[in-house]
């Protein structure tokens, strides 16, 4: 679905991604994990084509990310941002109708199925009681069930979250994934998450890319990547892990007193 | 009501006043004083009108900001420099004129939208101060280009300030195609703006490409501004009062709001013209200080009641 073909990107000298090549199967839900500045969001920026790498290639659906237009790329492939600005006070279903603006030509309003479909979106991500409300009224999981409602109005396969929680507490947050991973399920949609929380990575995920300094370090499955070896090699704490729960979901780390830095011996 | 039927309303009211601006004045009402004297500068006032309010709905929009306006976002009197320089250099042509008012409107916007960024955000504080800086800047220029170049010129000075008696028909006429259909194109491009007031990374993903979307709009803008001062010289709070006002009467969907503030700033500045003229005839008081009289209350009663919140 989307590959990446040995990407290096910079932001001006300092340099951000180093030879990534990465590739992401239709329908698979891929975690980005890795310590402060390893490069999760500029992946991510990339794949979007907010950045444009300055060497190696981007391809969606086999064909060069930069060749597509803005619109038929935001039908296939959009983004869940955590940072939009509200100044006006537009309606949640305003709001999520704009989810159709690539399907509208221009100087056309949404059609009865431009407004069928962000109705079904809105009942599938429990917004619908919202619709009138002014959307800065909102606390900010709801704000944020409202921005997944206005990426899948777009009917895109591929979705892009960079910590889409960030600001949740622990309920809304395992909330929301709860409802992506349904929506993931049922609409068979690509996930590609950015996340901090290691833990919450080795739950959703099928599989984990670790990322430090702008180099991927492994990427595989979450109990092969996310092992006290690598976790080590990436953030610099010494930990055990645990796996339990089902299907060894649930991952527990144990920091081991000897070799963390945190530690006075 | 519905936002079309509010629209339909909207447009009514702005043919019942300029029917009454038409029968109000100093002079005894009558067909050629109807004709020759209020028609021109009843139509002026509805396109200068117009004009205002659409540029202003787009700077908020593009800005992401309820605060800005062509007036102290130092776009007008970007305009006015273009103007009173070609003045200066003898290109009177109303060509040369539009041209000189829009490249100095465009110019001044791009240094003033430059100057507030910071890290890809408009603050509002930043975005008025450096308006206001700007503002100041060009109107020390301004003074500049009068005291070398025209002494003796009073009228282009009271033209400054804003009114509408000032009736060169060919500039009147260019006014006539171009303020239209800026409009026009701007409403075609409403969707944009909706998007864009969410963030330009937003945008992108929605499909629209924010730095085209961006220019066309500021281009947009500025020739209404532009085509605004050209024939009515500088006057502020149309384009911060009606966009304001008619977000609250249509919702905040620009594909209303920018027939909605074409109508609206139309019809504001009709009525401001009626009250310049008859308030103290058989002395005409510039509109641009009406305007100014009573947007000035109607700023701090904004910055008052919406303090820190979202507008």
């Amino acid at each position: 679905m989307l590959r990446l073909e040995d990407v290096s990107f910079r932001y001006r000298t300092t340099p951000a991604l180093r030879h990534i090549s990465l590739t992401i199967e239709k329908g698979e839900w891929l975690c980005l994990v890795g310590p402060n500045s390893s490069g999760k969001s500029t992946l991510l920026r990339v794949m979007s084509r907010i950045l444009r790498p300055q060497s190696g290639s981007v391809e969606l659906d086999k064909r060069p990310l930069d060749m597509w237009e803005l619109p038929a790329l935001a039908r296939i492939l959009t983004v869940v941002s955590s940072e939009d600005y509200f100044v006006f006070p537009f309606s949640v279903e305003q709001i999520v109708l704009m989810g159709r603006t690539p399907f509208v030509p221009r100087g056309r309003t949404e059609s009865a199925h431009d407004y069928a479909v962000a109705h079904a979106v809105m009942n599938e991500t429990d917004i619908w009681h919202l619709r009138g409300r002014a959307i800065h009224e909102l606390s900010s999981g709801e704000r944020q069930r409202v921005l997944l409602a206005r990426a899948l109005a777009q009917e895109p396969q591929v979705l892009l979250l960079d910590e889409p929680t960030a600001h949740l507490d622990i309920g809304h947050e395992w909330a929301f994934f709860d409802l992506l991973a349904r929506l993931h399920e049922e609409k068979n949609l690509t996930v590609v998450c950015a996340l901090h929380d290691l833990c919450l990575a080795a739950r959703y995920s099928e599989r984990v890319a670790l990322l430090k300094e702008g180099s991927l370090l492994n990427v595989g499955h979450p109990q092969n990547v996310l092992a006290p070896k690598w976790i080590e090699q990436a953030f610099g704490v010494a930990v055990d892990v645990t796996w339990m729960g089902t299907g060894n979901r649930t991952l527990t780390l144990t920091p081991q007193l000897k070799g963390n830095p945190h530690e006075k011996n | 009501m519905r936002p079309g039927s509010k629209l339909m309303v909207l447009s009514l009211t702005v043919f019942i006043v300029a029917a009454v601006a038409l029968s109000v004045g100093p002079a005894k009402t009558s067909f050629p004083v109807v004709l020759q004297l209020r028609l021109p500068r009843v139509l002026l006032g509805l396109l200068v009108g117009m004009a205002l309010a659409v540029a202003g709905t787009i700077y908020q929009g593009l800005l992401r900001n309820p605060l800005a306006d062509p007036y102290f976002l130092g776009t007008s009197s970007g305009a006015s420099i273009g103007i009173v320089l070609a003045g200066a250099l003898h290109l009177r042509s109303p060509f040369w004129l539009y041209l000189a008012a829009f490249f100095f409107a465009l110019l001044s916007i791009v240094i003033v939208y430059r100057i507030a960024q910071t890290h890809g955000r408009v603050p509002i504080q930043t975005l008025i101060l450096s308006g206001i800086l700007m503002t100041t800047f060009i109107n020390a220029l301004v003074f500049l280009v009068f005291s070398l170049f025209y002494r003796q010129s009073f009228m282009t000075l009271f033209f400054l300030l804003g009114t509408l008696t000032e009736g060169d028909p060919l500039l009147l006429k260019i006014s006539l195609a171009v303020i239209p259909l800026s409009v026009a194109i701007s409403w075609y491009f409403a969707q944009d703006l909706n998007v864009l007031s969410q963030g330009e990374e937003s945008a992108q993903h929605l499909g629209i490409d924010p730095e085209r979307s961006k220019k066309i709009l500021f281009t947009l803008a500025s020739l209404l501004v532009a085509s605004a001062v050209a024939v009515s010289g500088m006057i502020g709070f149309v384009g911060l009062m009606v966009p304001h006002v008619l977000r609250m009467i249509l919702g905040p969907d620009h594909r209303q709001l920018i027939p909605g503030a074409a109508l609206g700033g139309a019809l504001l500045l009709v009525v401001m013209d009626i009250v310049a003229r008859t308030a103290a005839a058989p002395v005409e008081i510039p509109v641009g200080v009406v305007a100014a009289l009573a947007g000035t209350p109607f700023f701090v009663y904004l910055l008052k009641r919406k303090k820190g919140e979202v507008f």
